[in-house]
């Protein structure tokens, strides 16, 4: 009987010690990522570009949403994005229109991540694009050029 | 909910429709004298007025005060409760010293800046020193500040996103420069209606 009781206080002994040396462990990783985290941030980490796919709809102001073309569109595009960041900041961001629905007006720009709202605000310089007036209104962004494609199925 | 409290252009059903595909709510323009709704977009009044010509009475819709000097904002205990915001003419004001700024945020009222201006400034290469102060007073919770679209015409209308990125473009983090296209001028819209 007394044997049984020391094993049962020696098993929720070593439990309880197992769990206190768990929360610790966790403390300590968890102190060690937040100072990792504010050195990356006070050095100034550069941070791996991820690509982020820009769904944006082309409302027309005057004129025929038809006679716009994907190659006018793109120009347009990469002209005010160029106006805006320079030459350095194109070749970063690398803006591509891969793909665009002349029949609906929609459109999917890709972008890298760190760039997204750069591309956002030249989209809003857009205004003519072939002659034709236009509004570049952005509607959603995507990690993937699937999800991407799939909203503008949906939408 | 997206306001623009300086929608500049005309209003009819076609450039409601596109506003409000835009994802505006509520549109503020000084070209329409009473409330009104347009395909869904709600309309309010709104007065752009020179300090002389404060206050002006029987005006429900937005009241902004018009700076162009320093001595504008003199006595500006009397300006509470007469207008809503702000907004600086940069150009006609020249130099901004530090007692104009001491008088712009003990005035404690929203200062507006417009799209179009920062914008027409950033790409002819103007100085945007005085955008920047503003908005690290901001950052720093020492005024309040919104962005408007300032568009002449349907044309020239933004999407409140580019208005968040050319926020966040100039530095202001990310949750600030949604309240100043988001938030703040929700506030000045439910103080003026």
């Amino acid at each position: 009987m007394l044997l049984e009781v020391l094993v049962a206080v020696a098993v929720a002994a070593s439990l309880a010690s197992l769990y206190l040396s768990l929360v610790a462990y966790l403390r300590v990783m968890r102190a060690v990522r937040v100072v990792r985290g504010s050195l990356a941030r006070s050095l100034g980490r550069l941070a791996k570009p991820r690509r982020r796919y820009v769904v944006f709809e082309v409302v027309p102001i005057s004129g025929d949403l038809g006679s716009l073309s994907k190659e006018g569109l793109e120009e347009a595009l990469i002209r005010a994005y160029r106006e805006l960041n320079g030459l350095v900041g194109l070749s970063l961001a690398r803006p591509t229109l891969v793909h665009y629905d002349r029949s609906r007006g929609l459109g999917v720009l890709a972008v890298k991540h760190t760039w997204k709202r750069q591309a956002i605000l030249a989209m809003s310089l857009v205004r003519e694009v072939g002659g034709v007036r236009v509004l570049l209104n952005p509607l959603r962004t995507t990690g993937t050029r699937r999800k991407a494609l799939k909203y503008l199925e949906r939408s | 909910m997206p306001v623009d409290l300086c929608y500049e252009g005309d209003l009819d059903q076609v450039s409601a429709r596109t506003l409000f595909k835009l994802g505006y709510r509520v549109v503020a323009s000084s070209r329409v004298f009473e409330s009104l709704e347009l395909e869904g977009l709600r309309v309010v009044p709104r007065l752009t007025a020179r300090r002389a010509e404060l206050p002006v009475k029987g005006f429900r819709g937005v009241r902004v005060l018009l700076v162009e000097s320093a001595e504008d904002l003199k006595a500006y205990q009397r300006l509470r409760g007469v207008v809503d915001s702000v907004r600086v003419d940069y150009q006609k004001l020249g130099d901004v010293g530090k007692d104009f700024i001491r008088r712009l945020v003990g005035l404690g009222l929203p200062v507006e800046l417009v799209f179009m201006d920062v914008v027409r400034r950033v790409l002819s290469g103007s100085s945007v020193d005085f955008y920047l102060l503003l908005l690290r007073l901001y950052t720093r919770g020492k005024l309040k500040l919104y962005l408007c679209s300032g568009a002449g015409g349907v044309g020239e209308a933004v999407h409140p996103e580019a208005m968040v990125s050319l926020l966040t473009s100039l530095g202001v983090p990310e949750p600030y420069a949604m309240g100043a296209v988001y938030r703040v001028p929700e506030v000045v819209l439910g103080g003026a209606t």
